[in-house]
């Protein structure tokens, strides 16, 4: 199917990527699908010389005027997380992604994986800022690593976790370090490794904002860099187009911060529990599998042992919130 | 069998975490659970923690009743009453199971358990000991959201769901 697409198409397309030291190697079926699913990982791109870690094969029908595979199960096989019931066992993994309609194929024997949507026209935002990443959490869970759903932002050598709900202030309280000299690992996926002292990875280096925040930041206040659709109500940019030079491929994290928007005008920080901040972090997994709710609960425990949380109360001038994860990052925590 | 056969066999009753379906972590005293069949996540403080931990290292029912009377202020019915319906409640949930259901793996067996050992944890003096309360089983259900997407209910002519953008 996929090498019938790759006829159909201008031609196979390579890009290849180097996420937390692991070697993913995507191949296209022409271009349709590139700028969708890749912009987001340009940060991380790498030549092609290593043996990739994994090889994925992706393609989609309407671009390569192909026919969408035929489904070798019925509408009762998929089952919870996306999963084919009857296609996952030891050596395969096969989910269906409702909202983005894509079917992935992972076989762990071979080390590779295909990835099929009907439409290049059908990426919402959601996956254009965080593209494949079930595929990214159930393959780099084998490395120890856990995908979470929160922002980084620090110096090389020293970096804060954020983890909060959607709306919490994550994206806001990263862009904002950026802007005042910070560096910028994510602000909505980072990866973590289980390590003491416990490292995030980037993983994209897309940024989504409601389109009224757009002016509070100069550097990303050109409309032209901005990405809408009728998906979401956010608008996404992409921060290697903006400030490459401001992402860093990984930090250790010295604390996890747990933002808040309270109204007050000043930003504070207090110290939480250790248990109150794993919570806050497991209630923000979002696992492709029970192997990686497993890894991601070691490797969050193993976190808040090792390292002091505070709750963030982010206050309204916005010049203290830099200020404030400065001051943390200056400590000896 | 009589009652008090019953209660002696339900107190030689050795459990274990019901693997791989569920697993553990300890921060702080706090002993968190994930069942990651339903989603549901649960977290174990103070006695029920303790007595989490004593199952976990093989305690059998009764060792771990005659450990925390020994800990505790409490009359034993108070605490035998409150540790079985405790453990009633973590079978249920499907978090412990009878080290008897466990299907044989290559792992090694609990340990045969050395009565001396029992014994040398028991206090010696009479310190002033903590009241006991009914240990309690915390339950939070927010994950299973996180965990457990809705199973697909239809398909187009191609055999393939729709794809349904995500709620903004």
């Amino acid at each position: 199917m996929f090498q019938e697409a790759v006829k159909s198409s201008p031609g196979l397309v390579e890009r290849n990527f180097c996420i937390a030291g692991v070697h993913f190697c995507f191949k296209f079926a022409g271009p349709a699908l590139i700028a969708p699913l890749t912009s987001a990982l340009a940060h991380l791109a790498c030549d092609s010389s290593s043996t990739p870690d994994l090889t994925i094969l992706v393609w989609d029908s309407d671009s390569t005027n192909t026919a969408p595979p035929p489904p070798g199960w019925d509408l009762e096989d998929h089952r919870e997380r996306g999963e084919i019931r009857g296609f996952c066992d030891e050596r395969f993994h096969t989910i269906f992604q409702i909202y983005v309609g894509r079917l992935t194929m992972i076989d762990r024997q071979s080390s590779t994986a295909l990835c099929w949507t009907r439409s290049s026209e059908d990426v919402p935002l959601s996956e254009r800022g965080a593209p494949f990443r079930v595929l990214f959490d159930f393959w780099l869970t084998r490395y120890g690593l856990s995908m979470l759903h929160s922002g980084a932002t620090g110096r090389h050598d020293r970096g804060v976790l954020l983890a909060g709900a959607g709306g919490s202030g994550k994206s806001n309280t990263t862009l904002t370090c950026l802007e005042e000299g910070l560096l910028y690992a994510g602000d909505d996926y980072c990866l973590l490794n289980g390590d003491d002292p416990a490292t995030v990875f980037s993983l994209y280096n897309s940024a989504k904002l409601f389109p009224p925040d757009r002016c509070r930041f100069s550097v990303l206040d050109k409309p032209e860099l901005w990405y809408q659709d009728a998906t979401s109500d956010k608008a996404l940019v992409f921060l290697q187009q903006t400030s490459p030079e401001k992402i860093t491929r990984s930090m250790p994290i010295v604390a996890v911060l747990l933002p808040r928007v309270t109204g007050q005008r000043d930003t504070r920080v207090r110290a939480v529990s250790s248990n109150t901040a794993l919570r806050t972090l497991m209630m923000e997994v979002q696992p492709s599998s029970a192997a990686s709710m497993k890894q991601s609960l070691s490797n969050l425990a193993n976190l808040v042992r090792t390292v002091p949380c505070f709750d963030l109360q982010l206050g309204t001038t916005r010049a203290q919130i830099p200020q404030v994860v400065k001051e943390l990052l200056q400590q000896k925590l | 069998m009589t009652k008090i056969d019953e209660n002696r066999e339900q107190n030689s009753n050795r459990y274990q975490l019901n693997s791989p379906q569920v697993v553990d972590e300890e921060v702080d005293g706090e002993i968190i659970v994930i069942n990651l069949g339903n989603g549901n996540y649960y977290s174990l403080l103070e006695e029920g923690a303790e007595i989490w931990q004593l199952l976990s290292s093989g305690k059998s029912l009764g060792e771990t009743m005659q450990l925390i009377e020994s800990r505790y202020e409490a009359e034993k019915a108070v605490i035998d009453t409150g540790i079985t319906q405790f453990v009633a409640e973590l079978k249920k949930e499907g978090l412990i199971v009878l080290a008897s259901d466990v299907q044989p793996t290559n792992a090694s067996p609990l340990p045969e358990v050395d009565q001396d050992a029992v014994s040398q944890e028991l206090p010696t003096s009479t310190s002033v000991r903590p009241v006991f309360t009914a240990p309690k089983l915390n339950m939070y259900i927010d994950m299973q959201d996180l965990m457990l997407l809705d199973p697909i209910h239809e398909v187009d002519e191609t055999g393939w769901p729709s794809a349904t953008p995500p709620t903004p």
